[in-house]
């Protein structure tokens, strides 16, 4: 299987098979990342679109030095805040929250771990934007605080910021929640 | 949590991600070997971070079908409204008809075909018309 820059370069030259190989390849973790910004697969499947969307016709633009990955999460991080200012979104996504009922008390440790993935995907849909694109870019996908400070365009010692508090923020509401 | 808890946390913050210089670093370890109730805040942000990166890559949905590109139902009223016209005066005044091709009978086809100028024949029956009027 050809690596990211070989495909990259096939499809600058017109191979658009290439660049169907890098979003089979990377159409899992574009999907994730979104639905973990969004809380909402079906906003997190428009996003994926927008996401390989703008790779394509960006492309040109690519820099080889930086990973291909990094390049496209950032991508995807942009296009998710972009989202996100459809508040309708989070409105929908918290009513549904608060709707959802609980597991069955059946195969209890495979359900206590769900239950506990989706109380950090639910507490972290109530941090503030750029707090929650941080922790995901940093935490999530093991992003560099230089490569998140470029992908939300903040400072480096911003990002810092938004790394503490929102990592405090979550650390606190985890303790309320789960005693 | 005393006051030098409160005010050491960003640096421990700092300290737990590798961010801090040797001189600062040495003054959150010596806080730390001293201070449980901080030592227990560094776990429990390390639990945070862990729970983080344990969230489970999901299996993106199947590619949508692409959508049916929709009929161009305006453009062919537009046509349908033109060439009606045409085709009753054309009878009326009992002009030759050629049996029109269906590619002539595209929007795009009518279109052009209105876009033309003018030829002889069409000259001929805005002359009839003039008359008529």
């Amino acid at each position: 299987m050809p690596d990211d820059a070989t495909l990259v370069e096939r499809c600058l030259q017109g191979d658009t098979g290439a660049f169907d190989a890098l979003v089979a390849r990377y159409r899992d973790r574009v999907f994730s990342l979104a639905f973990r910004m969004l809380g909402e697969a079906s906003a997190a499947e428009d996003a994926m679109q927008e996401a390989f969307l703008r790779a394509y016709t960006r492309l040109p633009l690519y820099d080889p030095a930086q990973p291909f990955a990094t390049w496209l999460l950032c991508l995807t991080a942009r296009v998710c805040l972009n989202a996100r200012r459809d508040r309708a979104t989070e409105q929908r996504y918290l009513e549904q929250a608060a709707k959802a009922a609980p597991p069955a008390p059946t195969l209890e440790e495979r359900l206590y771990e769900r239950e506990q993935r989706r109380t950090v995907q639910r507490l972290l849909m109530r941090l503030p934007e750029p707090q929650r694109a941080a922790m995901l870019l940093h935490y999530y996908e093991e992003l560099s605080v230089a490569e998140v400070a470029r992908a939300l365009n903040a400072p480096e010692g911003t990002v810092k910021t938004w790394l503490y508090r929102g990592r405090e923020t979550l650390r606190r509401w985890l303790e309320e929640e789960l005693g | 949590m005393s006051n030098d808890c409160k005010r050491l946390e960003p640096a421990l913050h700092d300290w737990l991600e590798g961010w801090l210089d040797a001189p600062a670093r040495a003054a959150v370890e010596a806080h730390l070997r001293r201070c449980p109730a901080c030592r227990a805040k560094l776990e429990a942000w390390q639990a945070v971070g862990r729970a983080l990166r344990a969230l489970p890559q999901l299996p993106a949905p199947a590619a949508r079908l692409p959508e049916p590109a929709p009929e161009p139902r305006g453009a062919l009223r537009l046509a349908l409204a033109l060439c009606l016209p045409t085709a009753l005066l054309m009878v009326a005044f009992r002009a030759p008809i050629d049996a029109p091709s269906v590619d002539a009978l595209k929007p795009s086809a009518v279109v052009q075909t209105l876009t033309r100028p003018f030829t002889a024949p069409a000259q001929t029956l805005w002359n009839r018309l003039q008359e008529v009027i």
